[in-house]
């Protein structure tokens, strides 16, 4: 038995991303004065639950098929 | 100085409580060799008088929320390493020889990324330009770890660097390289991450202290003792299997993190282009003339200044501003020493399971390295672009710090003499051919959590701490472990050669243990004296060579003997202790200089990389004379570790190990290495 690293990475972001996700829907607005507007927290959220979501789903994949194990597990 | 009452009962991350302004005086940490020295520490003729005031930004809870929730995360993939261990040596230094190659290349990068790079990497960016991405450029000795020295290596199936010198030449070789490297370590590697620590809470919180009611303990004391506290937990519980795995999720937090601020630096900047024309030319140059513009140069060993204190003659050798010789063709022997003969770094090529993931994990590793440039130097750069555009407060000395004043010596009459600042002086300043006096000025070091504090809004935020936090754990924890492994495999086995598995992995966690505790003792001594710690981390520089010589040597010739190595060791290491010697009594300002022309005069003064080149080639022909005057070694023992005694059977195996998808990917980070070579020229 062995741990995909893929899988505490995927659950880290996928849980990170929503947090900021959320948080940049309910922030004020006004915080993202220094960031030229740009609402940081819901972008840079969306891009880190995608990559949370692709390496969980990496991991999934590979407890599918068992027959060929990833070179990128231990 | 600005202190606010703060409780320690509280969980760890709850402590980094506001990210606040600028840190006290100018914090500079160059952990990895050669660059302490390539980057010379403040003037001890210029300092900062006066400071005043702060700006505080509030750190919210979402924050807060994303750092808890790091530090769940690494804790629980610690946990699991825990869970897997079975109870060997073997599992516990080197995870069961079973890394994947990921999981190698993520190790050796975040073990390389330390508070170097968080404070002096991002620091040199702002004052100097790109000329310290040489050393980030080095990534292609991570290519000559992967190419040259991993067949070797793998053979092998050694526990540590000095194990694989005791096959190669003589168990007393071994004895001698463990000592050195375990008092190296000691000396260097724990008190960076000691450093780190302290720097990143003092920079982030610099209100935090704890009443003791005996004594007070500002932010440095908590951040250190909290970074090395929660590092050795899961070091000495986990060993290497938990080590590697949270170092392959922090190597991902701290991308993440990172990158925003280059993005959101740029952006705010208005663009590329416009970074070139506000750096200049000379900030956009790796390739540094030999003597500086304006100084003129000599063989002869001169040091002239003019009334003002700047140097107006010169011989070459002491120009130590990145001469493209020295950078070139010196840096690389201390740079292959690290990257392909250090333990610190080659433990995780060591726990692959054979030489095509220990190969392909050395060559993504060399990728990684590149990154550097990108998410610390070019941010540094940025933060020097947006302060002159007027976009960036608190970068000099008068501004956010309210500083009145410089002090500086005159070099002629040796009176102090303050000069008083505004904007025009200081802008006049920075464009002074004296770099030393820009730096002071400019504050480099606090580039980072500049950009961190005035580009991130609240939430964004805590993921680049939580990635700066990774960065300095995953440091430390390299330090634990690789001292453990020699301690226990180098020094305690050869004491009691029938030490049962059980037995060596308690003594690794009790060696662990004692690391941590050593490196507790050592936040006193580097948290008072900031001098020496700059100091100590010129050591590595020094007894380098000689190391490289043995390993590289030793596997081109199979002629070379133990005797030859030894003598080489020997010989190498007192050259390097001999100019330790020289340079203490000035860099701890126990003398002002020695007498100009004398010969310690001009030992002291010859730039490092020069004189690691001289201290090379005095190894090379010791190694050499010394192993032909005496007997051969046996053929049949050195078999498989050097090129002229490997078998067919192995030749076989390692042509075997590697696919041409390996050479692509290796001849991209050559490329990328070019491109960056051939477009930093100013």
């Amino acid at each position: 038995m062995t741990l995909d690293i893929r899988t505490p990475i995927g659950y880290f972001f996928t849980l990170i991303g929503a947090v900021l996700i959320v948080f940049g829907l309910v922030s004020d607005r006004a915080i993202y004065e220094r960031s030229l507007g740009i609402n940081v927290n819901l972008w840079w959220g969306a891009v880190l639950l995608v990559f949370g979501l692709f390496m969980l789903a990496l991991a999934r994949r590979a407890v599918r098929n068992p027959g060929k194990p990833p070179e990128n597990v231990s | 100085m600005f202190t606010r009452r703060a409780t320690l009962a509280l969980a760890p991350w709850v402590m980094i409580g506001v990210l606040c302004g600028p840190a006290r005086g100018a914090e500079r940490a160059a952990a990895e060799p050669g660059k302490a020295a390539a980057a010379p520490a403040t003037a001890a003729a210029v300092e900062p008088v006066e400071a005043s005031a702060t700006k505080r930004t509030g750190f919210g809870g979402v924050d807060l929320g994303v750092i808890g929730l790091y530090f769940l995360a690494v804790m629980g993939v610690a946990w699991w390493g825990f869970r897997k261990q079975k109870d060997t040596a073997d599992d516990y230094f080197l995870a069961g020889r079973g890394l994947g190659w990921f999981v190698v290349a993520c190790s050796i990068f975040s073990s390389n990324i330390g508070s170097e790079h968080l404070v002096g990497l991002a620091g040199s960016g702002c004052t100097d330009g790109v000329a310290m991405a040489h050393y980030e450029l080095h990534a292609w000795c991570l290519l000559v770890l992967a190419w040259v020295m991993v067949p070797f290596y793998t053979r092998s199936m050694v526990f540590t660097m000095p194990e694989f010198l005791e096959k190669r030449y003589t168990p007393t070789a071994r004895w001698v390289l463990s000592v050195i490297s375990l008092v190296a370590y000691v000396l260097t590697k724990l008190a960076v991450g000691i450093f780190a620590g302290g720097i990143v809470f003092r920079v982030l919180l610099p209100e935090l202290t704890l009443d003791l009611g005996f004594t007070e303990l500002d932010a440095f004391w908590i951040g250190s003792f909290v970074v090395v506290v929660l590092t050795g937990l899961y070091t000495v519980i986990g060993g290497l299997r938990a080590v590697a795995y949270t170092d392959t999720l922090q190597t991902v937090i701290f991308i993440f993190g990172s990158a925003l601020v280059t993005v959101f630096g740029l952006i705010k900047l208005g663009g590329w282009q416009v970074l070139r024309e506000q750096c200049g030319s000379d900030m956009f140059n790796l390739w540094k003339p030999l003597v500086p513009a304006g100084v003129e140069g000599t063989w002869a060993p001169v040091l002239e200044k003019d009334s003002a204190g700047e140097i107006v003659k010169q011989a070459w050798y002491f120009n130590g501003r990145y001469p493209w010789l020295g950078m070139l063709f010196c840096a690389p022997i201390i740079g292959l020493w690290y990257w392909c003969t250090d333990q610190y770094i080659v433990q995780r090529a060591l726990a692959a399971p054979n030489e095509t993931v220990a190969r392909r994990g050395s060559v993504a590793a060399g990728f990684m390295k590149l990154l550097p440039v990108f998410i610390f130097i070019i941010p540094g750069m940025i933060c020097f672009a947006l302060w002159k555009n007027n976009k960036l407060e608190g970068l000099a000395l008068d501004e956010a710090t309210g500083m009145a004043a410089i002090r500086r010596i005159d070099a002629k009459t040796g009176d102090e003499i303050k000069v008083p600042l505004d904007r025009t002086t200081l802008k006049a300043m920075i464009a002074s051919k004296d770099p030393e006096l820009k730096k002071v000025v400019l504050q480099g070091n606090r580039a980072f959590p500049l950009m961190v504090r005035d580009v991130l809004p609240p939430g964004i935020r805590g993921l680049v701490v939580a990635g700066l936090l990774s960065a300095l754990m995953s440091s430390l924890a390299g330090a634990f472990n690789a001292s453990s492994t020699l301690f226990t495999m180098d020094l305690y086995q050869k004491f009691r050669p029938g030490a049962s598995q059980h037995q060596l992995v308690w003594i690794g966690r009790v060696a662990t243990t004692a690391m941590v505790l050593i490196a507790l003792l050592w936040i006193p001594v580097i948290h008072g004296a900031r001098g020496l710690y700059d100091y100590l981390q010129t050591v590595q520089g020094y007894l380098a060579p000689p190391i490289f010589v043995v390993f590289f040597l030793g596997v081109f010739m199979k002629r070379l003997n133990g005797k030859g190595c030894l003598a080489a060791l020997i010989v190498g290491f007192l050259l390097g202790v001999f100019r330790l010697a020289v340079d203490t009594p000035v860099k701890l300002e126990l003398i002002k200089q020695y007498e100009p022309g004398s010969f310690l005069w001009i030992v002291n003064n010859v730039y490092f990389q020069y004189y690691s080149l001289f201290i090379f080639i005095v190894s090379v022909i010791v190694m050499i004379v010394v192993s032909y005057l005496t007997a051969p070694p046996s053929m049949e023992k050195i078999q498989g570790l050097t090129y002229g005694t490997a078998t067919a059977e192995q030749r076989r195996k390692t042509r075997e190990s590697w696919s041409w998808g390996d050479v692509a990917a290796s001849a991209g980070v050559v490329v990328a290495i070019a491109v960056a070579y051939w477009y930093f020229t100013g």
